[in-house]
């Protein structure tokens, strides 16, 4: 959820410890080239006293004579070549050391002063920190050799100077470690081409597929002076968004190339069509404001840090030896990370609020926050419906389309919490976007004049009439996105949990087809059938309750089920599954004789010896 | 607006950091860097420590490395080593006509190098058929500065060194660049006979020139048997003041830093004679 969101006051703190965090860096990128600076020189000295001791020159002074005896043809012994080969090296450490130590200096203190001189303007930033990124990370893939190098050759000088003895494995392991992460920063640096591309679970869209979708965005985009984008793709992912960068879709061979929107039909699905044009409002605002040209200028910034970083961290299983070495990358890159975002957070906040505005235009101020705090709580929703899908995976059952299984836990999410709690969870987040950040919810709502206790009651009650009705064959197009995105995963077969995944489905499954033989749908009834389930079922899961629930399912449907899952319980399972079964057919507080009946049918197939008697 | 003291403590504080920085640099150069000669002092240093040895062992197959040697190292310097040097490859380009093909072939590989006229005067003095042919071909191939010296020295007949009284201390010094490289002690001869000769003529230039012969006489005596032998040789064949002469440049040469008092002696004489008006402009 971290990734979803930031703390509004992050920026601030970025702020303030801009400086402190400058020198911190600087004093980590100095510690490796310091050990072998100050190595050397302990090393170089005791061998140049011990020569003057001697009444002889100095160790350069000695080998340069060697090295002109050999230029002349004179023989030089290989004690004596061997013995200059290690004084070089003794002087290539220290000087690798300060090389090291001004690249550890200039990198961030460039960047320091980069970042002061850019401000907040636009132009100056998109023009600076692109180049001075690829450059940096170019920098950074030096230093982790160097570091590298110098930390394997300090570990080596000192053991066989010291102690006359070499640990080549402990040597080894540090260099092998460096070496492994540079060729991997190589790789990763020659990849960032400046030009970034997008990948998106989505399904590209007509005009002649969505007409009146087409024609939604036609009306906001003459009421705004805005453009129409160049492509509109519908995905599965919990966001809207418009970008310029290239985006790589699963079904289509080239790029799309243009200005693109993207629809969210989970997303949609929640909304109304007032919410959903707003929303749309909000995202063709960023092209009045030319915010997609400059996103496109700053996201292979992140993406190029964020790959550097990555790819650093890659291997943090491979143990602290390997990684000693690329610490200090890992650090500087974070730091240049921390002060790029601190010269872009603010643009894009004030350009987010701009596109508020323009949200609120083409809709309305009511319509705009609503549709803001549905999608703060669907994200906040999301990786518990990604959980969910997984779970499907696992059991392997059916899978429906990902934006029921999203809608569901959405919908469990709110039944179960109190619609101040939600609010009060959510007012803080941060919408993610794909290229920046938004400001927080509060700040938002805040700017459009809305306060927060007037949001109205109702609405976490989803309508049944959505815009996604603007996307003709809205679930077959997540159908095929949700078997994408479970081929994507890896994700386990486990037969263990493959067998109390079944015990849970029968669970669900005859709990909901208790639960539907009441007439009138009882919330109250709802949040105690699932709270009941949580507590007595381990991984319980109230979004594919819901999703049985919503079925509608029949006795026939469910008895060839029962008898097979039923060979398998143990007598504990057995009755636990009764009790719970008791428990939805007494939640309404209704005694239903139909419920009554059911139970004791579910009874005589899972243990016909004994009738188990369930008062209800 | 930041007050102006605050501006100064922070540039006061940013030019320490500088200078502490700088200070750093400096120290770190110093003791991994430095050298106690520069490159080329170091060098000529160790070459004429090896090569001023050639006539005792005669180590023909190092040549081609000393020549590069020369080149690599810049150590030839305009009017300074150029005739000492060209005579003492000129005596070995003599000695070994059979090499002299392979030398010019090195020769010629450094011809982008400055220092092309040394090795040309070298080849030049050895008055070889082969170095005579580089010469023509340098000269109908080379640039029109160079083309000067080319003619006139391939008309002309080289000087016979060993039948040459110096007259200066740089012809001295070609002596000794003719000694170095053959060992033949007529060039050592030739120098004690201009000592002798000059020792105490009232010609500034005649004075020098046995002046400079004889520290430099007592000096490589000091350093090279061959020359001590040569001149206890001409002390007993000479008398009189000559023999003088000799006994005192020998006695000279037993301490090490005999030619420095003889060149200081010098100076002494110098100064002296000025003092009388004489040798005034010198």
């Amino acid at each position: 959820m971290k990734s979803y969101r930031q703390n509004a006051s992050d920026e601030e703190e970025l702020k303030q410890g801009s400086l402190k965090q400058t020198f911190a860096v600087i004093v980590v990128l100095l510690l490796i080239p310091a050990l072998g600076f100050f190595t050397a020189l302990f090393v170089f000295t005791d061998i140049n006293n011990s020569l003057l001791q001697q009444g002889l020159l100095p160790a350069n002074d000695i080998c340069d004579r060697f090295r002109l005896y050999d230029a002349l043809g004179e023989p030089v012994t290989a004690d004596s070549q061997q013995w200059c080969s290690q004084v070089s090296h003794i002087v290539m450490l220290a000087d690798v050391s300060m090389l090291a130590a001004i690249i550890g200096l200039l990198i961030p203190i460039t960047y320091w002063f980069a970042v002061r001189y850019a401000g907040h303007d636009r132009k100056k930033i998109a023009r600076i920190f692109p180049a001075l990124t690829r450059g940096s990370i170019w920098l950074i893939t030096v230093l982790v050799f160097l570091h590298g190098g110098i930390l394997t050759y300090v570990i080596y000088i000192s053991e066989s100077y010291l102690f006359e003895t070499v640990h080549f494995f402990l040597v080894g392991v540090i260099g092998l470690g460096s070496v492994i992460a540079g060729i991997a920063l190589i790789a990763n640096a020659a990849t960032l081409t400046g030009k970034l591309r997008m990948t998106a679970f989505g399904k590209r869209i007509t005009a002649e597929e969505a007409p009146e979708l087409f024609h939604l965005i036609d009306d906001i985009v003459k009421k705004l002076g805005s453009r129409s984008p160049n492509n509109i793709i519908v995905g599965i992912e919990p966001t809207f968004y418009v970008t310029s960068s290239k985006i790589i879709l699963p079904d289509e061979k080239e790029p799309l190339v243009g200005e693109t929107l993207y629809i969210s039909t989970p997303l949609a699905k929640l909304m109304s069509r007032a919410e959903l044009s707003a929303v749309l409002g909000h995202e063709f605002g960023h092209f009045r404001g030319d915010d997609t040209f400059y996103s496109m200028k700053f996201a292979p910034v992140y993406a190029g840090l964020g790959s550097s970083l990555r790819t650093l961290v890659a291997s943090a299983e491979a143990g602290l030896l390997m990684q000693l070495s690329r610490i200090p990358a890992i650090i500087l890159l974070l730091y240049l990370w921390n002060q790029f975002s601190l010269s872009t957070a603010a643009i894009s906040r004030s350009r987010e609020l701009e596109a508020d505005k323009a949200g609120a235009e083409v809709s309305s101020s009511q319509a705009l926050a609503r549709s803001l705090i549905k999608i703060s709580l669907a994200i906040e929703c999301w990786p518990e419906a990604i959980a969910a899908l997984i779970r499907y995976k696992q059991k392997g059952s059916e899978i429906p389309e990902f934006g029921t299984i999203f809608k569901n836990t959405v919908n469990a999410a709110v039944r179960l919490a109190d619609p101040d709690t939600i609010l009060a969870t959510v007012m803080d987040n941060e919408m993610v976007h794909p290229t920046d950040s938004h400001p927080s919810l509060r700040t938002r709502l805040n700017a459009l004049r809305i306060p927060a206790d007037v949001i109205p009651p109702d609405l976490f009650e989803f309508q049944a009439e959505s815009s996604a009705d603007l996307i003709p064959d809205c679930d077959v197009i997540e159908q095929e996105l949700t078997k994408l995105i479970v081929n994507f995963e890896e994700l386990p077969d486990d037969k263990a949990f493959s067998h109390k995944g079944q015990f849970l489905q029968l669970c669900y499954r005859l709990a909901a087809i208790i639960f539907n033989i009441s007439d009138q749908f009882d919330l109250q009834a709802l949040r105690t059938v699932e709270g009941s389930g949580e507590r007595l079922f381990e991984n319980f899961d109230i979004s594919e309750f819901h999703t049985w629930i919503n079925r509608q399912e029949e006795w026939s449907d469910v008895v060839e089920f029962i008898v097979a899952v039923g060979k398998e319980l143990s007598a504990e399972d057995k009755e636990r599954l009764m009790t719970y079964l008791g428990i939805v057919a007494n939640s309404d507080n209704q005694r239903l004789k139909e419920k009554n009946d059911m139970i004791h049918a579910i009874s005589a197939i899972l243990e016909p010896e004994r009738l188990i008697e369930i008062d209800i | 607006m930041m007050p102006v003291k605050h501006v100064l403590l922070r540039g006061l504080g940013g030019c320490l950091v500088f200078v502490m920085l700088g200070l750093f640099l400096a120290g770190y150069w110093h003791i991994f860097h430095a050298r106690y000669f520069t490159n080329i002092e170091n060098s000529a240093a160790v070459y004429e420590q090896i090569s001023l040895r050639f006539y005792e062992r005669k180590p023909v197959e190092k040549v081609s490395r000393w020549i590069a040697f020369i080149y690599e190292y810049e150590l030839v310097q305009p009017d300074t080593l150029i005739d000492p040097v060209a005579y003492f490859y000129a005596e070995i380009f003599k000695q070994y006509p059979d090499k002299l093909e392979e030398w010019i072939k090195i020769i010629d590989s450094f011809s982008d190098r400055p220092g092309q006229r040394l090795f040309w005067t070298a080849l030049w003095l050895s008055n070889s058929e082969k170095g005579r042919e580089y010469l023509k071909k340098k000269y109908d191939s080379g640039a029109s500065e160079k083309k000067q010296w080319l003619i006139q020295a391939l008309a002309q007949t080289p000087p016979d060194l060993i039948n040459i009284q110096p007259t200066s201390p740089e012809d001295n010094d070609v002596m000794w660049g003719a000694f170095f490289a053959s060992g033949d002690a007529a060039y050592v001869i030739n120098l004690i006979d201009v000592a002798c000769l000059y020792d105490d003529s009232d010609d500034y230039r005649r004075f020098i020139t046995a002046a400079s012969a004889k520290w430099s006489l007592a000096a490589n005596a000091f350093r090279h048997i061959s020359v001590k032998r040569t001149l206890k040789a001409e002390a007993g064949k000479r008398q009189g003041v000559d023999k003088n002469v000799v006994l005192r440049i020998l006695k000279m040469s037993e301490q090490p830093d005999g030619a420095a008092i003889l060149y200081e002696e010098t100076r002494q004489i110098i100064r002296d004679k000025q003092s009388r008006g004489l040798w005034l402009y010198q």
